[in-house]
C-alpha cells in the first residue's frame, strides 16, 4: 500500500471520515488501529516487532522516570535493545563479513552465518523515535508518557511509520492529546501538500530514475559524459523521492490535523553550501543527530578539535544510519570533511551577496553535494572502481535514454527548480496560499495534469524505505 | 467561540464541493486530452508509441513472431518466409510480456487467423510487468482487453475511469509519430547493428560464475501463455517456440513450464540460449541480451534450418 497507490487512497479516504466522526476520545484508538493495518499490509510479519519496540520503550520510559537513581543502567537497556535492533537487521551480515575476512587474514578457521532476515520497513525511523524519547525522559526534558495508547500512536502513525519524518516525542505527545476539530484549512494545506508530493515522486523522482538507474545499473557500458550527467540528476531524484514522500507524509497528517515536522527547504535548488544543505537536507534526521548525539558528546567543551570530532561523529552515524556497506561510511565522511573545510575556510557562514556570487556558489554546492552523493548511490567499492574506471576512460557520447526519457526529466526538473526558487524556505502549501485563487486552482490542474500525462502512475517504490 | 467537534460542520461542505469540482473540472480537461490523443494514436501507425499495434492487427500474413524486443531484434521474417514459403511477420515489440502476447493475439484474430505463429520464449517474471500498457489504448473499444488487463491489475477499473490513463506517460511519442506520420516497420525486423561495449563484455566474464537467484514465475503471465496456446489451438495456429541467443548462457525464467505447455500440444521447442555458436560470440552481440545483424541473420538462418526439418515444410 504505497503513497501514490489506489489503494492508500481508498484507506485514507475510510480513515479520514471515521476519524471525524468518532468521538474525540476513540480517536487516538482508530489512528492505532489504522496504522497497525497499514503496517501489517506492507510487512505483515514484522508488525510484532513494532509493537515489541513500542511496550519495551513505553515501559522504559516509566522505570527511567521512577528509578532515578538506576537511570544509567536503565539507559543503557534501552541503547541495547533498540541499537541491538537496528545491529541486528541492518548490519549484523555486514560486520560478520568483515570479521570473517579478518578471521580469514589470520588463518582462522570460524565463521560468523549470515541470517536471511529481510529489513523491517521503517525500523531505523521508529528506532530513533523511540530511543530519542528514551533519551528526552532520561535527561528530565519531558515526562514519561503514561498513555499506552499515546505512545503507541506515536510510534506506529502511519504517515511517518515508514519513511519520517523522524517526529519528537515533545511536539508530538501534545498533538496526540489534542482535539482536532474539522477545519478547511488543514485539509486545503493538507491536499496542497499531497499534489506536490505526488509530482515530486511521481514525475521528477520517477522520470530521473528511469535515467539515472539505466546508467548507474549499467555502469561500465556508459560513457564519461553519461556517467557525470547521471551523477548530476542523482541529487534530484532522491530528493524528489524522498522529498515527495515527506510532503505526502506532511499532508496526510494535516488531514487529521498534526503537524509534522519539516523535513527539507528546497535543499537542491537553494543551498550556497553544503552547511548551508545540511540545513535545508532531512532536517529531522540531522537535528536528530545533532540533539542527541553532537551536543552530548560535545559537553561543555567547544574546542574546535572537538566541534570538528563532533561533526565526524554525527554524519559517520548518519552514513551507518542510512546504509549497511563501506559506501555510505566514506559519504558520511565526507560530508563531514566537507563541513568542516567550509567551517575553517568560513565558506559555509555565507550570508548575502550579489546574484551572481549567490547562484555561484548554488551551482557549485550543487555540484560538490551531487559529486559527494556518488558514493550514496554506488552499491559497493568494486561499483566505485568500475564507476572511476569508466569516467577516466574521456569518452563523449550522451546516452539519452528512450525517445521521451530526457524530455520527461526536462519538464519535471525545469517545473520543479522554479517552483523551488520561489518557494525558498517555504513549504508548497504556505507559498501556494499566498497566491490568488485563479493562480492556485490553475497549479492544482496543470500539476496533476502533468502527473496523468507524464508521471509513472504504476511507478517504483519509495528509495528511502530500503533504509 | 463555539468549538467545531463535529464532522457536519460547515467547512465539511466547503472540502467537499471544492474536492468535486476539481475532480470534475480535472476529468473535464483530462477527457478533452484524452481525445486528442485518441484520434492522434488511431491516426498513427508507427514510431514508438506501441502505435506499431495499430498496423499489425490490420495485417494478413501467413505467419508471425510474437514476443518481446530480443523477437522484434532477431527473426528476420525475410528468411523465415524463405525457407518455409509462408508470408511472415514480425511482431515483437520491446518489453512486452506474456499478457501483452495474448491481448496482442486476440486483436488479430478479429481480422485474421494466421497459419504459424513463432513465440520467442521471454521470461515469465515480474521483470515484465507493466509491459501491457500499449494495450490500453484498447481498453474501451474490446470487453476482452478489459478482462485480461483488470485480471493483471485490481484497481485498473478505478484508473480506466479517468481515459487520460490509457495515455499515460505515451503524449510525446504519440504526438510525434502523428506528426511525421512514421510509417511501420515494414517487415517489423529490427536488427541493431554494430558490436558489444567492451565495459559489457568485461563485466560479464568478471561476473561469471556468480550465480544470480532466478526470478520467481509470474503466475498471471503463466496463465496468459496458457490462453495464448489454448487460443492458437482452437484456432488451429500451429505453434513454434524458441528461446534465442543470449551472450552469456541463459535460460528463460519459467521455462520448464512453457516445455510441458508444448509438449502437450506437440509444438517444437528450440532452445539456442546455450548454443556453442553463438554464446562468448561479442562480434555476434549488440549487447549481452540482443544479437546484432549479423547474429540475427545466422540465428533466423539456423532456426528456420531446424523448422524445415521437424516440421517437414
Amino acid at each position: 500500500m504505497q503513497f501514490t497507490s489506489i489503494p492508500f487512497f481508498i484507506f485514507l479516504f475510510a480513515v479520514v471520515i471515521a476519524y471525524y466522526v468518532l468521538p474525540y476520545r476513540f480517536r487516538n484508538y482508530l489512528l492505532l488501529l489504522a496504522s497497525y493495518y497499514f503496517y501489517f499490509s506492507i510487512q505483515a510479519e514484522y508488525l510484532v516487532l513494532l509493537i515489541a519496540s513500542t511496550a519495551f520503550n513505553y515501559c522504559l520510559g516509566l522505570l527511567l522516570e521512577k528509578y532515578r537513581e538506576k537511570k544509567g543502567l536503565l539507559l543503557s537497556a534501552g541503547l541495547i535493545f533498540n541499537l541491538g535492533l537496528l545491529f541486528f537487521f541492518k548490519y549484523f551480515n555486514f560486520f560478520g563479513d568483515q570479521i570473517n575476512a579478518l578471521f580469514s587474514a589470520v588463518s582462522l578457521n570460524l565463521t560468523i552465518p549470515h541470517h536471511s532476515l529481510i529489513l523491517p520497513i521503517g525500523i531505523s525511523f521508529y528506532t530513533f523515535m523511540a530511543f530519542g524519547y528514551v533519551l528526552d525522559v532520561y535527561w528530565g526534558d519531558i515526562k514519561a508518557q503514561k498513555n499506552l495508547l499515546t505512545f503507541s500512536v506515536y510510534l506506529a502513525f502511519f504517515p511517518q511509520i515508514l519513511s519520517g519524518p523522524i517526529g519528537r516525542a515533545k511536539n508530538l505527545f501534545q498533538q496526540f492529546t489534542n482535539e482536532h476539530p474539522f477545519l478547511y484549512e488543514n485539509f486545503s494545506n493538507g491536499f496542497r501538500l499531497m499534489l506536490w508530493g505526488l509530482f515530486k515522486k511521481m514525475v521528477v523522482a520517477d522520470s530521473i530514475g528511469a535515467y539515472v538507474d539505466a546508467v548507474f545499473n549499467n555502469i561500465p557500458m556508459h560513457s564519461s559524459l553519461t556517467l557525470i550527467v547521471a551523477a548530476m540528476f542523482y541529487p534530484l531524484q532522491l530528493y524528489a523521492d524522498f522529498g515527495g514522500y515527506t510532503d505526502i507524509a506532511r499532508g496526510v497528517g494535516k488531514l487529521f490535523g498534526f503537524d509534522l515536522m519539516v523535513n527539507f527547504r528546497t535543499p537542491y535548488v537553494n543551498s550556497t553550501s553544503v552547511t548551508d544543505y545540511w540545513k535545508r537536507n532531512h532536517i529531522s534526521l540531522t537535528t536528530w543527530l545533532k540533539d542527541y548525539i553532537f551536543y552530548p558528546f560535545m559537553g561543555m567543551n567547544t574546542s574546535k578539535a572537538k566541534i570538528y570530532l563532533g561533526i565526524s561523529l554525527m554524519f559517520l552515524v548518519s552514513g551507518i544510519w542510512h546504509g549497511v556497506g563501506w559506501m555510505f561510511i566514506i559519504w558520511g565522511l565526507l560530508q563531514a570533511l566537507l563541513l568542516i573545510i567550509e567551517d575553517a575556510t568560513g565558506w559555509g557562514s555565507f550570508k548575502k551577496g550579489n546574484l551572481f556570487a549567490v547562484w555561484g556558489r548554488k551551482i557549485f554546492t550543487y555540484m560538490v553535494v551531487a559529486a559527494s552523493l556518488v558514493f550514496f548511490r554506488l552499491p559497493d567499492i568494486h561499483s566505485l572502481k568500475e564507476y572511476i574506471r569508466s569516467i577516466s576512460s574521456a569518452s563523449w557520447r550522451l546516452f539519452t535514454g528512450s525517445n521521451t526519457t530526457i524530455l520527461h526529466i526536462l519538464i519535471a526538473v525545469v517545473t520543479l527548480v522554479i517552483v523551488e526558487i520561489f518557494m525558498d524556505k517555504k513549504q508548497a502549501d504556505q507559498w501556494i496560499a499566498s497566491k490568488s485563487l485563479m493562480f492556485r486552482w490553475s497549479s492544482y490542474l496543470i500539476i496533476s495534469l502533468i502527473i496523468a500525462l507524464i508521471g509513472a502512475i504504476d511507478g517504483a517504490s519509495f528509495i528511502y524505505f530500503q533504509f | 467561540m463555539a468549538r467545531r467537534s463535529s464532522i457536519f460542520n460547515s467547512d465539511v461542505s466547503k472540502v467537499a464541493k471544492k474536492l468535486t469540482l476539481f475532480i470534475a473540472l480535472f476529468w473535464a480537461i483530462s477527457s478533452s486530452i484524452y481525445l486528442i490523443i485518441n484520434y492522434m494514436y488511431f491516426q498513427s501507425f508507427g514510431g514508438n508509441s506501441g502505435a506499431q499495434i495499430n498496423h499489425v492487427i490490420r495485417t494478413n500474413y501467413d505467419a508471425y513472431i510474437f514476443g518481446s524486443s530480443r523477437a522484434s531484434r532477431h527473426y528476420d521474417p525475410a528468411q523465415i518466409s524463405r525457407h518455409l514459403g509462408l508470408s511472415c511477420y514480425n511482431a515483437g515489440c520491446d518489453r512486452k510480456n506474456a499478457t501483452y502476447q495474448y491481448g496482442l493475439l486476440q486483436l488479430l484474430l478479429e481480422n485474421h487467423v494466421p497459419k504459424l505463429i513463432i513465440y520467442e520464449i521471454d521470461d515469465l517474471s515480474e521483470s515484465l510487468n507493466g509491459s501491457t500498457i500499449d494495450l490500453y489504448p484498447y481498453y474501451y473499444k474490446y470487453s476482452f482487453i478489459r478482462q485480461l488487463l483488470h485480471q493483471r491489475d485490481k484497481w485498473s477499473r478505478i484508473k480506466f475511469l479517468f481515459p487520460l490513463y490509457s495515455y499515460n506517460i505515451k503524449v510525446f511519442t504519440i504526438s510525434k509519430g502523428f506528426i511525421l506520420s512514421t510509417p511501420p516497420f515494414e517487415t517489423g525486423f529490427r536488427p541493431k547493428d554494430g558490436g558489444m561495449h567492451p565495459g559489457e563484455v568485461r563485466k560479464i566474464r568478471e561476473t561469471a560464475g556468480i550465480e544470480k537467484p532466478d526470478d520467481p514465475v509470474d503466475y498471471l503471465a503463466l496463465d496468459s501463455f496458457k490462453n495464448f496456446v489454448r487460443t492458437c489451438k482452437e484456432n488451429n495456429i500451429e505453434l513454434v517456440f524458441c528461446h534465442s541467443p543470449s551472450y552469456a548462457p541463459s535460460k528463460a525464467v519459467g521455462l520448464d513450464y512453457v516445455r510441458s505447455i508444448a509438449a502437450e500440444i506437440d509444438a517444437p521447442v528450440y532452445l539456442y540460449g546455450e548454443h556453442d555458436s553463438f554464446v562468448y560470440h561479442p562480434e555476434l552481440f549488440r549487447d549481452a541480451g540482443h544479437l546484432n545483424r549479423e547474429g540475427a541473420e545466422l540465428f533466423t538462418k539456423m532456426l528456420a534450418h531446424d523448422i524445415v526439418i521437424d516440421m517437414g515444410r
